[in-house]
């Protein structure tokens, strides 16, 4: 029997054994803790409802039950969930060699997550993405410790949750790590670009302090002081700070019931050496914006809109600050194990660059069993390319996957 | 192949997490019934505890007993929102099934009495409820010949309030129910419970959170919760937990109340205020009644109208056989509570 057949047979009969291992509600982390489903916490996995979200910043501690919950050390060990996605992906560009073509089978990445109590009012979370080989069907992955925090919560009230470590900031409305689409929120991830030398991301994981708070009612708020992006180039003191805050209408959190509408700011600091400009200075930059969640029965709309500045020093294509724009809207439908999506992408660059990206992204994703889900999605995404009439780059995107969670 | 070698780690280590996490809220089977071990059972001091739940001359104008409020016929609740005690008066609580109480710890809805044998004496001293003092229970019951002779039988002592709690407490820990279509459905029959049902049970662990509090083998937690129940005008009808501790955080709380045949027993709430099931689920689908101390569970649910049927048909399924009983014969039921009563005054004139 040759080598690689009989891993894949190990690892097969490893996921077995795993599988036949996991009590009837075979979830991860949490559910599998609690013996929950994980509709309890979702809308659709991994997107957050309203209980999620007040378990989440109390320290994965179910809202109202503290000190009555296991601790890591209780349970013997970190509740260690699983996700990955595998099926058939089309990715195609226009024109050709505008991008990497896909038309195959293919694995799609592998988070490693883990998450609990670590004593009264104190939990933490990681989330491990090891190093993956691009080979035929698997789609590459670098190393990487995407979270790793600890989350110190209800500190005299609800008002008051500090999250210290590496971590998904609270400045994002809506989740990138928790989208139910694969397609990226296009201004999320927006990193300047061919204009700007910098490589900031909102998307990005970030490592630092951020303090959240909610009142019975209505406000909730955000404030953090971080490192920055991992991808922009920020090497000195920790000098990027947000804040958000958020109000919200008639019952529940905003997330999946009542109507929610933040502002967010965001002000940091990077070293332009992307630039031929050269400096040795840390320029300034800004992201500035609003959002909506609204809910009504089944149906969620999600909206931002975001503008972006960039300090002269990094714009590579003209004088003067870079600035940009850009949000999504989408319509969310939510039924019982299943979920439908409609959203539409735009970032809007300087003239001067003239790089606008619109993606526009329709889906669904079908619970299979509580930990398997089928996703179908299609994506067409455009960015000009400078102007130029016929030269602008085209991305269809179609995707047909299990997701699975275990 | 890393991969596979990636994978098959990640397997190993994550094995023994997996055989080991507890799962602190799942509702299993029942367990044997906790027997407290003051207090063990016997077959004579379950009668005992019967012939004294049923019997009304321990309230003081003869006409409650434990079973006028907990009803054999009722499934050990009332169809009242609260329930008549003596002299037609009326409390604020709505009397709950003693099914499978033996279960949960605290007792009462306040959760001031911490197990069954503390809880026993407070109704028949209660003026509202029974309203009889600690002397004059223990005088009539040591004028009842038959039960002194019982009480001597069972505890080799004359009959005190202590061991008549005591008696009661171990015939409420007869009154259990497990066998439902939900714990046959558990064991393995997978056709005990209807399609609505299992759904109603996934939304019952998941979407509805309702097994957040409604955990363990009698579906309660045994703590307190605010679901704003009685709020009005900015003030509680009843202060519930806070009674009992004093603590703000406390105000408007009530035990989470067990589940098992709770089909059976409407109204439901700690002031039997929701009329019916549906009510209920309305009520958590809003997400209780907004008041500053709402439990930080409580957020609304967004249930659809089958949801709410699916969560009402898996209700309906904790409903198992449990016992069901006529008054046993009383010992000297010539003698009566009035009678009683008079030799009471006369002695202590």
């Amino acid at each position: 029997m040759s080598s690689r057949r009989c891993w894949t047979i190990t690892t097969i009969l490893a996921f077995l054994i795993l599988i036949a291992m996991t009590p009837s509600f075979g979830i991860p982390a949490f559910a599998r803790k609690y013996g929950f489903n994980c509709e309890m916490c979702h809308v659709s996995w991994p997107a957050l409802n309203d209980f999620g979200q007040k378990f989440r910043w109390n320290g994965y501690n179910i809202p109202g039950q503290e000190n009555l919950e296991k601790t890591l050390w209780e349970l013997g060990g970190p509740p260690i969930a699983f996700r990955t996605m595998a099926g058939y992906t089309i990715d195609s560009f226009s024109p050709n060699g505008a991008g990497d073509e896909v038309n195959q089978f293919q694995i799609n990445g592998l988070d490693v997550l883990g998450g609990g109590v670590l004593g009264f009012r104190k939990g933490f979370f990681v989330a491990y993405l090891p190093r993956i080989e691009p080979t035929n069907g698997v789609e590459a992955q670098d190393a990487e410790v995407e979270q790793a925090n600890v989350v110190f919560s209800y500190l005299r009230s609800t008002w008051l949750n500090v999250r210290v470590g590496r971590f998904e900031t609270a400045v994002l409305p809506f989740s990138v790590l928790r989208s139910i689409t694969i397609s990226p929120y296009e201004i999320y991830e927006f990193d300047g670009g061919l204009g700007s030398a910098n490589r900031f991301s909102l998307a990005s994981t970030t490592d630092g302090i951020e303090i959240v708070g909610y009142g019975k009612k209505p406000w909730q708020y955000a404030f953090g002081w971080v490192n920055g992006s991992r991808t922009n180039l920020n090497d000195q003191s920790p000098a990027d700070v947000y804040i958000r805050g958020a109000y919200i209408l008639g019952p529940g959190m905003g997330q999946s019931s009542g109507q929610r509408f933040g502002a967010i700011a965001y002000f940091g600091k990077a070293r332009p050496t992307d630039n031929a400009n050269l400096t040795d200075k840390r320029e300034s930059f800004s992201r500035v914006g609003f959002d909506a969640n609204l809910n009504k029965g089944q149906w969620n709309v999600l909206f931002q809109y975001l503008q972006g500045r960039d300090g002269s020093a990094f714009n590579l294509v003209g004088t003067g600050d870079y600035k940009f724009s850009g949000g999504f809207l989408q319509l969310n439908h939510y039924q019982m194990g299943s979920a439908h999506f409609l959203r539409y992408d735009w970032v809007n660059t300087p003239s001067s660059d003239n790089h606008d990206i619109s993606r526009i992204t329709i889906g669904m994703r079908q619970h299979i069993e509580h930990d398997l889900m089928l996703q179908l999605e299609y994506s067409h995404r455009k960015v000009d390319n400078g102007g130029g009439a016929g030269l602008d780059v085209t991305e269809n995107f179609a995707a047909a996957r299990l997701d699975w969670a275990f | 192949m890393r991969i596979g070698v990636l994978l098959v780690i990640l397997a190993v280590i994550s094995m023994p997490a997996v055989c080991e996490i507890g799962q602190i809220y799942a509702n299993g089977f029942l367990p044997a019934v906790p027997i407290p071990p003051d207090n063990p059972q016997t077959d004579a001091k379950i009668r005992l505890g019967a012939q004294l739940y049923f019997d009304a001359r321990l309230s003081s104008d003869g006409t409650i007993s434990c079973a006028s409020c907990h009803r054999p016929d009722k499934a050990w609740a009332d169809t009242t929102p609260v329930s008549e005690g003596v002299a037609h008066q009326k409390g604020m609580r709505n009397s709950p099934s003693i099914i499978n109480t033996a279960y949960v710890i605290p007792q009462f809805w306040d959760g001031r009495a911490l197990h069954l044998e503390k809880q026993a004496v407070g109704p028949v001293q209660n003026p509202i409820e029974m309203d009889l003092t600690k002397e004059e229970i223990e005088f009539r019951l040591n004028h009842i010949p038959g039960y002194v002779t019982q009480f001597e039988e069972v505890f080799g002592a004359k009959p005190t309030i202590d061991l008549l709690a005591k008696a009661i407490a171990s015939f409420e820990r007869t009154i259990v129910t497990g066998e439902s279509p939900y714990d046959k459905y558990l064991a393995g029959d997978k056709s005990a419970m209807s399609k609505s049902a299992i759904r109603g049970m996934e939304l019952f662990n998941g979407k509805g959170h309702c097994n957040v509090c409604h955990s363990g083998p009698a579906f309660s937690d045994s703590r307190f919760h605010n679901l704003g129940v009685g709020y009005v005008n900015g003030k509680f009808k009843d202060v519930g937990r806070y009674g009992v501790t004093n603590d703000p955080k406390d105000m408007g709380a009530f035990l989470t109340p067990k589940l098992r045949a709770v089909a059976l027993t409407p109204p439901y709430m700690h002031d039997g205020s929701e009329p019916t099931l549906e009510a209920v689920i309305e009520l958590y689908n809003k997400g209780g009644i907004p008041n500053p101390n709402l439990d930080p569970a409580m957020v609304p649910l967004g249930l659809t109208v089958q949801e709410k049927e699916d969560l009402i048909e898996f209700m309906k399924a904790l409903t198992g056989p449990y016992p069901v009983m006529e008054q046993p014969a009383l010992p000297n039921p010539n003698i009566t509570a009035q009678q009683l009563r008079e030799m009471w005054k006369g002695a202590t004139k």
